[in-house]
């Protein structure tokens, strides 16, 4: 698929990018993790930052470039903060935006159960771009006339309007001031509807993350505040319609259509904006992503604890009153068109815990194509196939990252999961007392970077200690290891697995913990 | 977390990367903002816009309805005048220094072809002393119209309007 080959080298490069955001700001603070959050973040200050310049703006042909151009002049120290701060909000919310979906796409995150918010995304990029230029005529200097005049041209190519649209802008008396009232109107309701469809973008969302980290909005807010006062946002001359601009300050973030139209005439522009849109429409089926079988819950094993409801990354798993005879109140149901077959939900279910080594396992949600019946099973298996004379390592990896199966580890079984989140701790506890386990080692896309969004933190967070299911084995906790790492990462996973495996002669033998701590099996 | 690999860090540098990512993030805001610049119109020439908005004659006159025809009718619409909304196109052409730089027709508006004919085009030309010639036929091709002549002088960068009031010419120079 010629999508393919665009997609592989911008994952290379992002997931480079990543590794060196990483070093930069710290994993915590990576802005890569959190370009959804730091757009919302962005959108905050151009709200706030507006409101105060909705209320010195004077909405008349001359008000409206006086009244901005007093604020950036003469009070600039507050004024003219506010109002470059909206500017350099706005083409932060522009860049983040952009690299949000760029990223979204190179690691193939728009298709599948992600249909829904990639679509709703398409009409927020153009409305964000409308917004911008609606900004941006508000001044009414020499650059909103130019948008002004060219907008305008550029929408009578459709001959719909019946008189053009452009003669508003062929005169001075052309123009009246209700024409700026209906300007700040639009520049009111259209960011509006665009938090409306911010909103609604992440419906399908679970636990969507919409703040920043604190220390990432700190530094991004300081950023903007900095660069407002080393250089402040100012206007063109007036707008004067009985004379041309002559050279325009662009802001290339949001009015980059109109040299092409200068360059191009309106007619392949149009072109150009339908096809895009089209095909971004359209990508999500170019071709559709194809899952195993979607998440089953066995009504005889659920208990209707809420946790696979609680930990599911796409909201696919719903509690419903239950109508048998069950003691239980509630039962999960999966809505299949919203599942992955991620396995987070089978990785948070408790009711298998803890694992026994010969019974069938029966668990209150499991993938019909990778049972945890089937995931056992797998993993005894590969552990036996180990030679004896190395500490035996079982590696559980995400088929989204690194590519486990192929690292040809000696010492080291390597089990490939649809996403680390679906391993329960009770088979990390399983593997070390009874699957011949020395050693586990956890690896995948991680918390931010996780394909499957939350399995990544909720990981972390079981293996913590501070999320259910818990990790209940009495062994060192050395011999678990937890190392994330994405595909252009795989060498320095190499180094750590294999130093880990190293490690593990050294520890103290605690199998009698097995016998004096070991967790009741009866 | 006793479990996790240590990530890589800069520990105090930390700080110093993120002065570094952020400066670089506020370079590309503070640049991209405003530049590059645009030349958006060619500081050595004038621009003419010829724009208006003409209803051309109707094509057929109106005609006195017979009784027969009135009897027809009901009372709300019963006018003893019909008249068919149909309208001419407009045909234009714009003369500037005795050289035609325009020449078009404008169909009628609207679903009946009953509204004014429109007229939207920009021109580019060098400042100095032009006289225009507007010439336009509104009543069919071999109905009437009417002509305008005009001199005007233009700047650079000047925006000369070329409008018409119903019939009257309208010019749109900038104040001196």
């Amino acid at each position: 698929m010629v999508l393919g080959y665009i997609q592989r080298p911008m994952e290379w490069a992002f997931e480079k990018a990543e590794l060196g955001f990483d070093v930069l700001f710290g994993r915590a603070w990576n802005p890569l993790f959190y370009l959804g959050a730091l757009c919302y973040f962005n959108f905050w200050i151009v709200a706030a930052s507006g409101i105060y310049l909705y209320i010195v703006f004077e909405t008349s042909v001359l008000g409206a470039y006086n009244s901005i151009e007093a604020i950036t002049q003469e009070q600039w120290y507050f004024g003219g903060i506010m109002r470059s701060l909206h500017r350099y909000a706005s083409d932060a919310l522009m860049l983040t935006t952009m690299i949000h979906l760029l990223r979204e796409f190179a690691l193939d995150r728009y298709r599948g159960v992600r249909w829904f918010s990639w679509v709703v995304g398409v009409p927020m990029l153009w409305l964000l771009i409308i917004c911008g230029i609606n900004g941006y005529w508000l001044v009414w200097d020499e650059l909103a006339q130019m948008i002004a005049v060219w907008t305008a041209e550029f929408l009578d190519w459709f001959p719909i309007f019946g008189e053009p649209i452009a003669r508003n802008f062929l005169t001075k008396g052309s123009l009246g001031d209700r024409f700026f009232s209906l300007l700040i109107f639009l520049h009111i309701a259209l960011p509006l509807i665009l938090l409306l469809l911010m909103w609604i973008h992440l419906q399908r969302m679970n636990r969507a993350r919409i703040n920043p980290p604190m220390g990432l909005a700190i530094g991004t807010f300081l950023m903007l505040l900095v660069l407002s006062l080393i250089y402040p946002a100012v206007s063109h001359p007036q707008a004067d319609l009985s004379h041309v601009p002559e050279v325009i300050h662009l802001d290339w973030f949001y009015l980059f259509v109109y040299p092409m139209i200068d360059l191009w005439s309106a007619g392949p522009v149009w072109a150009l904006i339908y096809g895009v849109t089209g095909l971004l429409i359209v990508m999500p089926w170019l071709p559709k992503e194809k899952y195993d079988a979607p998440a089953v819950v066995n009504p005889d094993q659920c208990n209707g604890c809420e946790r696979c409801f609680d930990d599911c990354p796409y909201g696919a798993v719903i509690m419903q009153l239950r109508e048998d005879d069950s003691p239980y109140e509630k039962i999960a149901v999966v809505n299949a068109d919203a599942c992955a077959a991620c396995g987070i939900c089978v990785g948070s279910c408790p009711t298998h815990t803890p694992l026994r080594r010969g019974d069938h396992i029966t668990t209150g949600i499991d993938l019909p194509d990778l049972s945890l019946h089937q995931l056992r099973g797998q993993c005894v298996a590969s552990v036996a196939g180990l030679p004896d004379d190395t500490p035996k390592v079982i590696l559980f990896g995400c088929a989204r990252a690194v590519q486990v199966e192929a690292m040809n580890i000696p010492g080291v079984a390597t089990v490939e999961l649809p996403c680390t989140g679906m391993v329960p701790p009770s088979l990390l506890d399983f593997m070390l007392r009874r699957g011949g386990a020395d050693g586990v080692f956890l690896t995948g896309c991680g918390d931010g970077e996780c394909f499957h969004r939350l399995g990544g933190r909720w990981v972390e967070e079981r293996l913590d200690g501070t999320r259910e299911t818990y990790l209940r084995t009495k062994f060192s906790k050395k011999r678990i290891r937890l190392d994330w790492a994405s595909s252009a990462d795989g060498d320095r996973l190499k180094e750590d697995i294999i130093a880990f495996r190293d490690s593990l002669p050294g520890l103290p033998d605690e199998s009698d913990l097995v016998e004096t701590n070991g967790v009741d099996e009866t | 977390m006793s479990y996790r690999t240590k990530p890589t860090s800069l520990g105090i540098g930390r700080y110093l990367g993120q002065i570094i990512g952020f400066t670089i993030f506020a370079l590309i805001l503070g640049y991209f903002s405003a530049s590059p610049d645009w030349r958006y119109f060619p500081a050595d020439k004038a621009l003419v816009k010829l724009s208006f908005s003409l209803s051309g004659e109707r094509k057929e006159a109106c005609k006195d309805r017979t009784a027969k025809e009135l009897e027809n009718i009901p009372n709300s619409a019963k006018v003893p005048k019909s008249c068919p909304r149909e309208r001419h196109p407009v045909r234009v052409k714009l003369w500037l220094n005795d050289k035609e730089v325009f020449a078009g027709e404008g169909s009628p508006s609207g679903l009946s072809k009953d509204g004014p004919s429109q007229f939207y085009q920009t021109f580019e030309v060098p400042p100095g002393q032009h006289t225009l010639k507007l010439e336009v036929k509104d009543g069919g091709p071999d109905g009437g119209g009417f002509e305008h002549t005009a001199s005007v002088e233009l700047r650079p960068r000047d925006i000369l309007a070329i409008d018409l009031d119903r019939k009257a010419l309208m010019l749109g120079l900038p104040t001196r």
